[in-house]
């Protein structure tokens, strides 16, 4: 007599394929066991839930976003390195909102259908921290949906680490991450407002 | 003019795997806000390493291994951040959907939503993907072993959702 459990391995199959290439005596076991005939109901019962009601609707246009996403962040990534690393950080910022402006109109992706890269208005900022001690630090904030893995600020000799984004207009909370563990708020940066969690956020309107 | 070929080449490949990249983000986070973010995340770290791609793999795979890893970050900066019970609205009941899309997005929730990511990730692409276990471990550079074990946990948490979704049916 066939185990239910070496029944059971075939269902993927079974659910998949059919019962055509299902050894006869896997069959034969399910037809006569209650549990694995219901188990194997309940198998088919996923798999219609996934395949039927799981159908997703493609945003419109959702290429040209995404063209234009990569387009506007790998020149970012090129503007911040071009702008050095050891100017004051106001000065940099200012020098980064010239920056952006070439950055606004990017034609690297537009294809032979004429689709050109665009974006609308858009403000460069330069996030910055002393932390000479620190071994990596983070900037995580309503920008990036609080990813604490996306923005690695770049560290300079004298220990300042730094980046500049481009954000659209309006108010941003944002806190550094020191060491992935430290979460801090930017100590150069009077406007706070309470994170919800005891602590404070930064925050910056553009 | 190197880069120029670069370039026309990963604009192809956008064209032709957003959407791809884009439903499988959508079944694994289930909301039509942070998909979106985690394709063009997902197409960014493409763009930054398109010159290391392997001609001899399939690039689907690489998207989808990529796509997967940038979903799990947004999962984890989500759980941290936000409310567990804020999903967004899906693009099908934005556009004035029927009930029945409404619907759909109720079941897929509940089958999906108390999975961990990772089960989330083999159960797509096992069943709806309909890839076999080798190819799960590979995308997801997991032992084949160790994907039965996710696929067999993910399937037994499912098999209860869908057994008290029977016992306690959803109110449209």
């Amino acid at each position: 007599m066939m185990r239910c459990k070496k029944a059971q391995k075939s269902f993927d199959e079974l659910c998949r394929q059919g019962d055509q290439q299902i050894d006869p005596a896997v069959l034969d076991h399910i037809a006569k066991c209650g549990r694995c005939s219901q188990k194997l109901a309940q198998w088919h019962d996923i798999i219609h839930y996934l395949n039927v009601k799981s159908q997703v609707v493609v945003p419109e246009r959702l290429e040209e976003q995404v063209l234009a996403y990569v387009a506007v962040r790998s020149q970012q990534r090129k503007a911040t390195s071009w702008l050095g690393l050891a100017q004051p950080i106001w000065a940099s910022a200012l020098a980064a909102c010239v920056m952006a402006a070439a950055v606004l109109l990017i034609p690297q992706f537009a294809g032979n259908t004429g689709k050109n890269v665009q974006n609308s208005a858009s403000h460069s900022v330069t996030f910055a921290l002393n932390a000479p001690q620190a071994q990596q630090v983070v900037v995580a904030g309503d920008f990036n949906r609080w990813n604490a893995g996306e923005c690695k600020l770049s560290r300079a000799s004298d220990g300042r680490w730094t980046i500049t984004l481009a954000l659209q207009p309006g108010a941003y909370q944002y806190q550094f991450i020191v060491d992935g563990r430290q979460w801090m708020a930017d100590p150069d940066n009077p406007i706070t407002v309470p994170d919800g969690y005891g602590g404070y956020n930064s925050e910056i309107e553009l | 003019m190197d880069q120029h070929r670069a370039d026309e080449h990963f604009r192809q490949t956008v064209f032709e795997y957003t959407n791809y990249a884009y439903s499988l983000s959508y079944r694994i986070l289930g909301n039509a806000e942070d998909a979106q973010d985690a394709v063009q995340e997902a197409f960014l770290k493409l763009y930054r390493n398109f010159a290391k791609f392997d001609t001899q793999k399939s690039m689907k795979n690489w998207i989808c291994t990529i796509t997967i890893n940038t979903c799990r970050d947004f999962f984890r900066s989500r759980r941290r951040y936000k409310d567990a019970d804020n999903i967004d609205d899906n693009p099908v009941s934005d556009q004035g959907a029927s009930s029945a899309g409404v619907e759909n997005k109720i079941f897929t929730q509940e089958l999906m939503q108390p999975l961990d990511i990772k089960y989330r990730a083999v159960i797509t692409l096992f069943y709806l993907e309909q890839r076999s276990v080798e190819e799960i471990a590979v995308i997801l550079k997991r032992p084949k072993t160790l994907i039965k074990v996710w696929l067999h946990r993910a399937r037994n948490t499912m098999l209860k959702n869908i057994a008290r979704m029977e016992r306690a049916p959803i109110a449209s």
